[in-house]
């Protein structure tokens, strides 16, 4: 088991913009906007960053960065298109720049401005969606609800889960963005709010899907060696992984589609951390859908699979439970900043600077991407 | 129905699958090497990475994977169709589809391992599509 990677680098800095639905600004400004915060953050100046690796699927290239930061001499630029796995997959890839030396500082960033046109087009463009835009687009399987619920329907009937606990997930993501004054949804939700809104893919509600969001958040990711003279504590990363399912362009061709990527990547994680999962104080884990988290759940090994439903229903996901989740909201009731904004509270609650939503004395915790189908990835974080 | 953005694209690979579908033939993808079925239609074989294919037709009929009942349209082309059904199926070949059934009211009649057949709906002069209907 590769255990290089592990406390070899830190994230040494966060920032973000505000989360809002609609944006005047471009999406370029935005990522600006949130890289210097995070810059300025650890203490560093732009010309500092040597390594970027900007949101695969942005449309913004380090070249943007070069330009507006007036970098010298960049070493070291990748992309990770994974969709919302990307940012924590991005972390191993910014792990492997300092701890190799490559690179000093990589700035790991992603934007989202105001979205032009259906859910559908923007999906279609994409080359990883090559398979399903040709062969189930057509036959009315056009959004990524649609795609998930297949999976969603297929636990649901193999081992009994509801969508009262679908609702588990939505609720507590709600409970904890009241304690966030950057969420964007700030009234409580209850179950009846959750079981009569209206459905959008059965078995989704509309309160089972993430809001859509714009806004930019970044990272900064500095070898360990560097990372004790910046201006903020350390948060090492201490494990890190990233996992592509079986069948990776297509559920419905999956040997088991109530398996995710992610069920590859957290054993490796957990290892190169050597840790175990009861030493986990907080998870922020990716919920562009309820149940996905429910899967992650099982996948990551917090229970077995097809327990998430009994799982999250008994108040283990809660902020006083076995394993507090998006203490931050979530995409569900914080923003959709394509889980960015995970690994930024994960970093907050780790550096102890989460006030009224603080996890009392959390010193280990673990953030996941979920994205393009299936594809996982898992960071384990110690301060 | 407006379909123009939904038009598939055939690729070297998948044209003989859409042909297929117009001569009301669901064909399936076999490896000329190691007879393995494969969809969706693509290149190489996985598991003896030969290159050459040849197809067959399938019976057409299959046992429900999942569904999802969707209401809200995503695409235009859905619009006056919601709500809808759409079907994974394992067909008796092996592999799975992905299609609408139709003629159904609600999913509460559906369940795990019920039987499905494939028919074909003619969507225009280059395109025919697969459907379900419950047998």
């Amino acid at each position: 088991m590769n255990r290089y990677l592990k406390d070899k680098s830190c994230v040494t800095g966060v920032g973000e913009t505000l989360y809002k639905k609609t944006t005047e600004r471009s999406t370029l400004a935005l990522t600006l906007e949130a890289s210097i915060a995070a810059i300025s953050d650890a203490g560093l100046t732009p010309k500092d960053i040597d390594g970027i690796i900007p949101y695969g699927a942005g449309g913004i290239v380090a070249e943007d960065f070069i330009t507006n930061f007036g970098i010298r001499d960049l070493r070291y630029s990748a992309t990770t298109p994974m969709g919302g796995a990307s940012p924590v997959a991005a972390l191993q890839t910014a792990a492997m720049a300092v701890a190799t030396g490559v690179a000093s500082h990589v700035l790991v960033t992603l934007g989202r401005g105001s979205s032009s046109g259906r859910i559908t087009n923007r999906l279609a463009q994409m080359p990883q969606m090559r398979v399903v835009g040709e062969f189930e687009m057509p036959l009315g399987t056009n959004a990524p609800a649609q795609f998930y619920a297949h999976m969603a329907r297929r636990h649901m009937e193999l081992y009994g889960t509801t969508s009262e606990q679908f609702a588990e997930i939505a609720i507590t993501c709600r409970q904890n963005a009241l304690k966030n004054e950057k969420a964007m949804m700030r009234k409580p939700m209850t179950l009846s709010d959750h079981q009569s809104s209206r459905m959008i893919a059965e078995p989704f509600r509309l309160f089972d899907c993430c809001l859509e969001s714009t806004g930019a958040a970044a990272v900064i990711v500095s070898g360990a060696d560097r990372a004790s003279d910046l201006k903020q504590k350390p948060v090492y990363i201490s494990g890190v992984a990233e996992g592509h399912p079986q069948s990776p362009s297509t559920i419905t061709q999956r040997s088991d589609m109530t398996e995710l990527g992610i069920a590859r990547a957290a054993p490796i994680a957990l290892k190169m951390a050597d840790i175990k999962l009861d030493e986990i104080d907080v998870a922020e884990i990716y919920d562009c859908f309820t149940y996905i988290v429910l899967c992650q759940l099982e996948d990551l090994g917090f229970c077995k699979k097809g327990e998430g439903g009994d799982f999250v229903s008994s108040g283990n996901i809660k902020t006083d439970g076995s394993i507090p989740i998006n203490t931050h909201g979530g995409l569900l009731s914080e923003a959709h900043i394509a889980g960015m904004n995970h690994i930024i509270e994960l970093v907050r609650q780790l550096r102890g600077n989460c006030k009224d939503r603080q996890i009392l004395n959390a010193q280990t915790g673990l953030v996941t991407g979920f994205g393009d189908l299936g594809d996982g990835s898992v960071a384990i974080m110690r301060r | 129905m407006d379909y123009k953005d939904l038009q598939p694209s055939p690729s070297p690979e998948s044209l003989p699958f859409w042909e297929g579908l117009l001569e009301k033939k669901l064909l399936i993808q076999q490896c000329s090497s190691c007879n393995l079925l494969r969809h969706y239609p693509r290149p190489m074989c996985h598991e003896c990475y030969s290159l050459e294919y040849s197809w067959i037709q399938s019976k057409g009929e299959g046992a429900i994977h999942s569904w999802v009942t969707s209401y809200h349209p995503f695409h235009p082309a859905f619009t006056e169709k919601v709500p809808y059904i759409t079907i994974t199926a394992d067909l008796t070949e092996g592999v799975r589809l992905l299609a609408p059934v139709e003629n159904i009211e609600s999913g509460r009649s559906l369940e795990l391992g019920g039987k499905v057949e494939v028919g074909f709906n003619i969507i225009n002069p280059t395109l025919c599509l697969p459907y379900f209907k419950l047998s």
